[in-house]
């Protein structure tokens, strides 16, 4: 088990989209640098809804994003969402740019130069085989290749934490193994994932800790030994085995 | 629908009604009484009323009118249809597997396009009826023959066109679409000129038409691969007849129709400095002007400066002028503030500087050209009033609008930054009450 020092702490009190209507009530939980956290759940458990908080984009916030790594205790939700890089279910894109565009946007934005832009982003383009697409719309591309480039946009910024929402979606067999090994890259790097999945076999694969998020708080978190004896099952039991077990309707909270 | 007595024909005959309705509900919206009393109703009393009285006091011009007027004036309305299948995407999922139910209803989405044309061709023909008998000397019966004869133009245009857009897409559609339009009006104009010539009726043009539309309704019918398209038509059809009522509403934005940008297609420099305001003004230049709804805006708004600036008395053109700057950098302020809210856009944590100043030097981009062409307008009219020296205003008058351009995107810049930078006070302010008031409670 990773005993560094947090990346980023997350306490979050109380949230949701109107005030006095809380969707998410005490979800607390931490990400270590280089690490892989499953953020697994039911559909409206209220994983999108951690997700929008981290990126700031919730209207009602109560709670703290503590990065112990660089000695802050509170960060401004603005100052967070340029730490973070975003990677959706459903890719964003801009219908009048190019491919190479929304990279030139990202960059300007992010403060990267035009130099670190081309070196960056040239083995991205390569790795993703979008690089003869460079002058295209992404918007005529198909749902893969427009996930590529959200893909491609996350890993140009090189943020500390990767948000990212259904990774297994869109993506074909060799696009996911891509993606995994560009991410273990980041990991090598210090960058953290929080990936929310339906996908729980994978997500029992390939992360190093789980957050199970239950009508709108935390059924069980820490690491799968952890996340079994949380749902009373023995050795061994699959991971969506312990999730049926702490997500039926009166066990989970 | 009941499974047992639907059949094909009443299948598209139900999708013809139900796509009215749609129609018509878009309508209802904004067709109130209160429309229909002051705006409607006036419009067509002011309108009757002045067609009528040109019907009976023709205007000098109208004995000018060519013979071929009226088949062209039909010919180019005729000539905007499409073929109509009233295909649904859902279709896709059994009903295209059935050839014998697709070959039918693609065989009443015929007979209902040919109806739509003769239908607007007949329209089209009654309000040039007066002018057809009185100034051209046509009969009822050739009017008649004349509005047919058109309808079916129209019907094989629509097939024409049909094979045109399944053929090519992009760029390469849009001008074989214009290619075929153009030849089609300029054969039937040179063919019906020659048979008025010969003094032949227009049933001739029929003998090729007719066979001609049987011919292409065979072709269409055993043409395969063209749901797809199908369904972009019925889309863009549906779109056509609301458009009207929802053009303030912005929100359907349609994707650019080629694989890659014809402007600025490898994303090329168009400032030399390379700051982040720049490259972001830069990208948001591109892409206002690949949108083309934007470049009509700015050549309507440019047309406008140029008609006030030339046309006003000189005191008045000076003020038009700065006036009109003024209007142009307010524009282009709410379209950088609609830009930055798309949803690419606003992912990213965007910088005040950045934003400010990437804005700055976007409307410079732009404005700072249209004001020194004003400038342009309101030098030259100095020169051809005053003459000589006087035409050293044209050299001298640009750089003024350039410079009056420079200074008041600046001066808008630091309202613009003030007035955010309060409104993110007050919303600092507001959060923290009522955190303030939660904690309290």
């Amino acid at each position: 088990m990773n005993e560094q020092r947090p990346l980023m702490e997350v306490e979050i009190r109380e949230a949701g989209y109107e005030s006095g209507k809380p969707i998410l009530r005490d979800v607390a939980f931490d990400i270590r640098p280089g690490e892989r956290v499953g953020l697994l759940g039911p559909n409206g458990a209220g994983k999108s809804t951690i997700m929008k908080g981290l990126l700031g984009q919730l209207p009602h916030w109560r709670g703290t994003v503590a990065w112990p790594g660089r000695g802050e205790a509170g960060v401004r939700q603005r100052e967070m969402s340029s730490r973070i890089a975003y990677i959706p279910e459903q890719p964003i894109l801009y219908e009048r740019f190019t491919l190479w565009e929304h990279l030139q946007l990202a960059a300007a934005v992010s403060g990267i130069s035009e130099a670190q832009l081309r070196e960056r982003s040239a083995p991205l383009l390569r790795r993703f085989r979008l690089d003869r697409a460079r002058h295209d719309y992404p918007i005529r591309f198909s749902k893969g290749m427009q996930q590529k480039v959200m893909l491609v946009v996350a890993f140009l910024l090189e943020p500390e934490l990767f948000l990212v929402d259904e990774p297994f979606i869109g993506l074909d067999p060799a696009a996911v193994m891509e993606l995994l090994e560009a991410l273990d890259e980041e990991r090598r790097r210090g960058a953290a994932v929080l990936l929310t999945t339906h996908v729980l076999d994978s997500a029992e694969r390939l992360c190093d800790r789980f957050v199970l998020v239950h009508a709108g708080g935390v059924a069980a978190k820490g690491t799968l030994p952890d996340i079994r004896a949380a749902a009373g099952s023995p050795d061994g039991t699959p991971l969506f085995d312990c999730f049926r077990a702490l997500t039926t309707e009166g066990t989970g909270s | 629908m009941s499974g047992g007595r639907m059949n094909p024909m009443l299948l598209t005959l139900e999708r013809i009604v139900s796509f009215w309705r749609k129609v018509w509900k878009g309508w209802r919206l904004v067709l109130d009484w209160t429309v229909l009393l002051y705006i409607v109703l006036p419009a067509l009393w002011i309108g009757g009323g002045i067609y009528t009285e040109s019907m009976r006091q023709p205007p000098p011009w109208v004995d000018m009118i060519p013979a071929t007027t009226p088949i062209l004036v039909l010919a180019v309305t005729l000539l905007r249809g499409r073929l109509r299948t009233f295909a649904e995407p859902g279709d896709g999922l059994f009903l295209r597997n059935n050839r014998s139910w697709t070959a039918r209803m693609i065989a009443v989405g015929f007979f209902y396009t040919l109806a739509a044309r003769l239908l607007t061709a007949l329209t089209v023909t009654a309000v040039m009826l007066p002018l057809a008998t009185s100034r051209l000397g046509w009969t009822d019966g050739q009017c008649l023959i004349l509005a047919v004869s058109s309808a079916l133009l129209g019907f094989v245009w629509t097939l024409a066109r049909d094979r045109v857009e399944r053929r090519w897409t992009g760029w390469r559609r849009t001008v074989a679409n214009a290619t075929a339009r153009i030849a089609v009006l300029a054969g039937w104009g040179f063919g019906t000129g020659l048979l008025f010539q010969a003094g032949r009726p227009l049933l001739y043009a029929d003998a090729v038409l007719v066979p001609l539309a049987i011919w292409l309704a065979w072709r269409r019918l055993s043409a395969s691969g063209a749901f797809a398209h199908e369904v972009d038509v019925e889309r863009d059809a549906y779109a056509a007849c609301v458009r009207w009522i929802l053009m303030e509403a912005g929100e359907v934005v349609n994707p650019p129709s080629t694989k890659r940008p014809l402007l600025f297609p490898k994303s090329g420099r168009l400032f030399r400095r390379r700051e982040a305001r720049q490259r972001v003004a830069e990208l948001w230049l591109r892409a206002t002007l690949r949108d083309p709804s934007m470049v009509r805006s700015l050549l309507v708004l440019t047309g406008a400066g140029s008609a006030a600036v030339w046309l006003s008395p000189a005191w008045l053109a000076v003020i038009a002028w700065v006036g009109m700057v003024a209007l142009t950098i307010l524009w282009l302020h709410g379209q950088w503030n609609q830009w930055v809210t798309e949803r690419y856009i606003a992912l990213f944590d965007w910088r005040d500087e950045t934003l400010h100043k990437g804005e700055e030097s976007g409307r410079m981009g732009i404005g700072l050209p249209i004001a020194a062409f004003w400038g342009l307008l309101v030098g030259l009219r100095f020169g051809i009033q005053h003459g000589g020296y006087g035409w050293l205003a044209a050299i001298a008058a640009p750089a003024a609008g350039w410079a009056i351009a420079w200074f008041a995107n600046a001066r808008a810049t630091d309202w613009y930054g003030m007035r955010a930078r309060v409104k993110a006070q007050l919303e600092a302010a507001r959060r923290t009450k009522e955190a303030e008031a939660h904690e309290a409670g």
